[in-house]
């Protein structure tokens, strides 16, 4: 019986043991299909994780896309900074939404330039927030393509830079300021020859129009002579209110204007504001311009800042000499590069001491008693933002010489390295 | 030009001044002649001609301070009325000690200007008035002889003719004869008038030391 049972059962024994031995293998795949999902999703949370805490730390949004489904990924990061709905559905289309509309053909421009299969965007735009503000950002994509250069994916990160922006923006307006403040103490020590310069036309008005008055007293009427007077009184007007313009014009903190200038006519205005000063301290100017400067692209209250403080600095460099003895010489050039205008003062006084020559654009750094010491600082930064150089040599004889550089830029090269310059500063 | 006329002499290098304060001297009666620097002043004025000179302080080149100094002490130094820009302290306490007749700062008024000018040129005419006094005794000092000399140095102090003629070392009558002559040469009508044609040339009257040994003390005006 006892051998039988085997016999008799075996089949099914076999079939129950098979089916045991399937189940056990069933759990065990089981289990190990669920471990292993298991792993994958912690995996999948612990990379999420990691991708928040980057994308928090860095302030950092990644998003990517698929032409294939036209879905668009974006961490919590990205959206916000993008101004997108905290969760939903994203195509391709809501990504470029949320770009300002000045800036989006900018960007799909930028997009539809093939370069290769794989390639790295980069560029700064502006995003319309969720509450209609607007916010710089920087993007960088990464984007890959098909032999044809069609798209397929596209996959990259924002970063919010309203912040830095800003900033630069603040600190623009301080170098402004500070520009402006110094260039109201520069036309401080102009001020005494300033006043001398207007009460001349003021002085002539008034002998004119006293004399017309004498003269419409008397029996016998010169017309002829009355009609003399009052045309000079008109044009002494004008001379008068001319020197108050130029003075406005370097005394109003506008914002920079950018715009062609003339050299010549800088020089000129610069000259015509310093007369007075320059003849109070027996300075005689001579001046050397090259025929045909190409023209200058700049601001011009600042350039005429910049020249008007060197034309200073000369004069003030020759105070020991003798009366006879002061004469302050501006060269106007082509560089030897040939595509900037170079401008020069040279003055026959003590020169500068040969580890002073780069020292002089040092802010706070001075050898006038009242000098704040921000003149030649303050013009070394207008000049490089201008895309120039402003730099000092000694004259193989006697005295400095200062020069400086400007090339013909644009508006847009310009403003950039106005910000540039300023966020390094 | 009337010569005999005084003339203002304005000189300003700043061409519309200029011409306007010759217009409003003009119109105000003063004849005017004007100058663009210190040195075309220099070269070209009529050194003789009476007047005064209207002069700006601040000029390239020769300074109006500096052309003052050039003309004090020469014969033609005309009284100077100042014009200035800036109201400079210093420079206008150094033109007034200098003899400047007003310091006046631009932009000037007629009647001041006026008053400035007037002021300045009856300074001028007093001038030349006693210039000319003193050249006309000046002349009549020079036809007496030298005794003469000698007499009227002693009259001037007061001598009596018996003193003169002691310290001559002659007669009375020979001193009364030169002292009448001396008295009409210099046309003096009495001892005090000749002591003061005396003192407008600069005839000394010091205290005689010894009798004799003095001389006349000539200083050109």
């Amino acid at each position: 019986m006892d051998m039988l049972l085997p016999h008799t059962f075996a089949g099914g024994v076999a079939i129950v043991l098979v089916a045991v031995a399937l189940q056990f293998a069933l759990v065990a795949f089981t289990f190990g299909q669920r471990r292993r999902r298991f792993s994958a999703e912690k995996l999948f949370a612990d990379n999420q994780e990691r991708l928040a805490l980057l994308s928090s730390i860095s302030s950092l949004g990644f998003w990517s896309w698929d032409a294939a489904t036209d879905r668009v990924w974006a961490s919590t990061q990205a959206r916000g900074i993008l101004g997108l709905a905290a969760d939903g559905t994203l195509l391709r289309g809501t990504l470029l939404g949320a770009i300002h509309p000045d800036d989006r053909a900018g960007v799909l421009r930028t997009i539809s330039v093939t370069a290769g299969p794989s390639e790295t965007l980069e560029r700064e735009l502006r995003v319309v927030g969720t509450g209609g503000e607007i916010r710089w950002i920087t993007a960088k994509a990464c984007v890959h393509r098909n032999p044809k250069g069609a798209v397929l994916r596209a996959a990259g990160y924002v970063v919010d830079d309203s912040q830095r922006k800003r900033a630069a923006t603040e600190l623009l307006k301080l170098q402004e300021k500070l520009t402006h403040l110094t260039r109201v103490a520069l036309l401080g020590e102009l001020s005494g020859a300033l006043a001398h310069e207007l009460q001349q036309p003021l002085t002539a008005i008034l002998c004119n129009a006293q004399a017309a008055q004498l003269l419409v007293a008397k029996e016998h009427l010169d017309v002829q002579e009355l009609s003399e007077i009052l045309r000079e009184i008109v044009s002494d007007d004008k001379h008068a209110g001319q020197v108050i313009q130029r003075l406005r014009a370097l005394l109003m903190r506008g914002e920079t204007q950018f715009a062609r200038v003339d050299i010549e006519e800088l020089l000129r205005d610069v000259l015509s504001l310093a007369r007075g000063t320059l003849m109070e301290r027996n300075v005689q100017v001579s001046t050397r311009i090259e025929a045909d400067m190409p023209g200058v692209q700049g601001d011009r209250v600042e350039l005429q800042q910049v020249l008007l403080n060197l034309v200073l600095n000369a004069c003030e460099s020759m105070s020991g000499n003798s009366a006879r003895d002061r004469r302050v010489e501006i060269v106007i050039s082509l560089a030897p590069d040939q595509e900037s205008v170079r401008t020069s003062v040279l003055d026959c006084g003590g020169g500068i001491d040969g580890d002073r020559l780069e020292r002089v654009f040092e802010p706070f750094f001075t050898t006038k008693a009242g000098g704040m010491g921000l003149g030649l600082a303050i013009s070394q930064s207008i000049i490089s933002a201008h895309g120039g150089r402003l730099w000092a040599t000694n004259r193989s004889d006697r005295g400095a010489a200062f020069h400086f550089t400007l090339p013909v830029v644009t508006r847009e090269e310009y403003h950039e390295r106005r910000s540039a310059n300023c966020v390094h500063s | 030009m009337n010569a005999a006329v005084p003339t203002v002499f304005i000189v300003d290098d700043v061409r519309q001044v200029r011409m306007a304060l010759a217009r409003v001297l003009s119109a105000g009666g003063y004849q005017v002649r004007s100058f663009e620097s210190a040195e075309r002043f220099l070269e070209e004025q009529d050194a003789e001609a009476p007047g005064c000179l209207l002069l700006d302080i601040c000029m390239p080149g020769l300074s109006g301070l500096e052309l003052q100094r050039a003309l004090v002490d020469s014969p033609c130094a005309r009284p100077i009325v100042f014009l200035t820009g800036m109201g400079d302290i210093e420079s206008s306490v150094n033109a007034m000690k200098e003899g400047a007749v007003d310091f006046l700062t631009k932009p000037i008024d007629d009647e001041r200007l006026f008053a400035a000018v007037e002021l300045a040129l009856r300074r001028d005419a007093e001038h030349r008035v006693g210039q000319a006094i003193r050249a006309r005794i000046q002349e009549r000092l020079e036809t007496l002889t030298p005794r003469e000399r000698q007499v009227m140095t002693f009259v001037i102090r007061g001598r009596l003719n018996k003193q003169i003629a002691a310290g001559l070392g002659t007669g009375e009558k020979t001193v009364k004869v030169h002292r009448a002559r001396v008295m009409s040469k210099m046309g003096a009508r009495s001892v005090a008038e000749l002591v003061q044609l005396g003192a407008r040339v600069g005839v000394a009257i010091e205290p005689a030391l010894g009798a004799g040994t003095e001389a006349l003390n000539w200083r050109q005006a």
